[in-house]
């Protein structure tokens, strides 16, 4: 789930490692350790839903951000559809059909 | 202000980051020090967020982006291949190409030569027979060598085409009158490219040691 949520993060605009960190961690409490977005950002440019590039930064040194591909964009189309129907039906079990 | 301790902070974490991804015999030397270079740029990202830190802070840091073991783990569960590590699919080179190409056509020599030597000398010379039975044998070292990727049976290929050379130096130094130049000749182009075959199969699928993986 998390790695759509990054996938969502970055479809507006290619953001960075930091601030995606700070968004899901600090912000979001999607993660626990804010350390796990890394790896979890270099599999996902592996599997080819994000590329990365360096871009200056005016505080300090470069900073890699990353962007959707075109790939990444549909599985986070396929994932939403997919959500609706999951929350949906625990809605219905959790809620007793008051959803 | 920088905090008292923060380099030495700093640095114990990355160290023991590194320590523990060292422990990851999957990873590369590039996925290593791209997950420790991400981790140290986060912790500058962090502090030059900060305008007064202190010793805590780092601390406090360093505990949102979890300890060195939590970290490397999720980098060693992010992998894709964590499980079973595949080979690199390797790119043939040059040569390998051309033996590829020499075994073809060696093999379309000798098939042309070997119908040729049955259409101009009919039967008389040799016999059908042993001849298909040693062309059937050969085309089993070969598509055992190119399908089975078997390197032994590209020896095979190499001492039976061994064996031919040697049948025909005999003939050509000590029985010249016995020996049928296109019949031969046919049979060692058919063997020997039966063995570049092999060993051509052999370096261009080698076979997928896997490695260990933690």
């Amino acid at each position: 789930v998390v790695e759509y949520c990054v996938l969502s993060l970055l479809e507006p605009e290619p953001r960075y490692g930091f601030e995606i960190a700070q968004i899901l961690g600090t912000d979001g409490r999607l993660l626990l350790t804010e350390g796990t977005v890394y790896p979890l950002l270099a599999r996902m440019r592996t599997a080819g839903l994000v590329t990365s590039e360096w871009r200056e930064s005016k505080s300090g040194p470069p900073r890699r951000y990353y962007e959707l591909t075109a790939s990444g964009r549909r599985a986070l189309a396929a994932f939403r559809e997919e959500w609706i129907q999951f929350r949906r039906a625990v809605d219905v079990v959790l809620l007793g059909g008051k959803a | 202000m920088t905090a008292p301790h923060a380099k030495q902070i700093v640095a114990g974490y990355l160290a023991r980051l590194d320590q523990e991804l060292d422990s990851l015999s999957a990873l590369t030397s590039s996925e290593k020090s791209e997950a420790l270079a991400q981790i140290e740029s986060h912790v500058n990202e962090a502090r030059g967020a900060l305008t007064d830190e202190t010793d805590a802070d780092i601390l406090n840091i360093l505990d949102r982006l979890g300890s060195p073991d939590e970290v490397a783990d999720s980098v060693r569960s992010s992998r894709p291949d964590a499980s079973i590590p595949v080979a690199p699919k390797k790119a043939p080179t040059t040569f390998e190409r051309t033996l590829v190409m020499a075994a073809i056509l060696m093999w379309a020599g000798g098939l042309a030569s070997l119908i040729g030597a049955l259409v101009l000398f009919s039967t008389s010379d040799f016999e059908p027979a042993s001849f298909l039975s040693l062309f059937a044998g050969i085309c089993g070292v070969m598509s055992g060598a190119v399908v089975f990727k078997r390197p032994a049976v590209a020896v095979v290929g190499v001492l039976l085409a061994a064996v031919a050379v040697g049948r025909n130096l005999t003939y050509w130094y000590l029985l010249p009158s016995n020996f049928n130049t296109i019949d031969d000749a046919a049979l060692v182009m058919l063997v020997l490219g039966g063995a570049l075959a092999g060993v051509a199969a052999t370096l261009l699928h080698p076979g997928q040691v896997p490695k260990r993986s933690s």
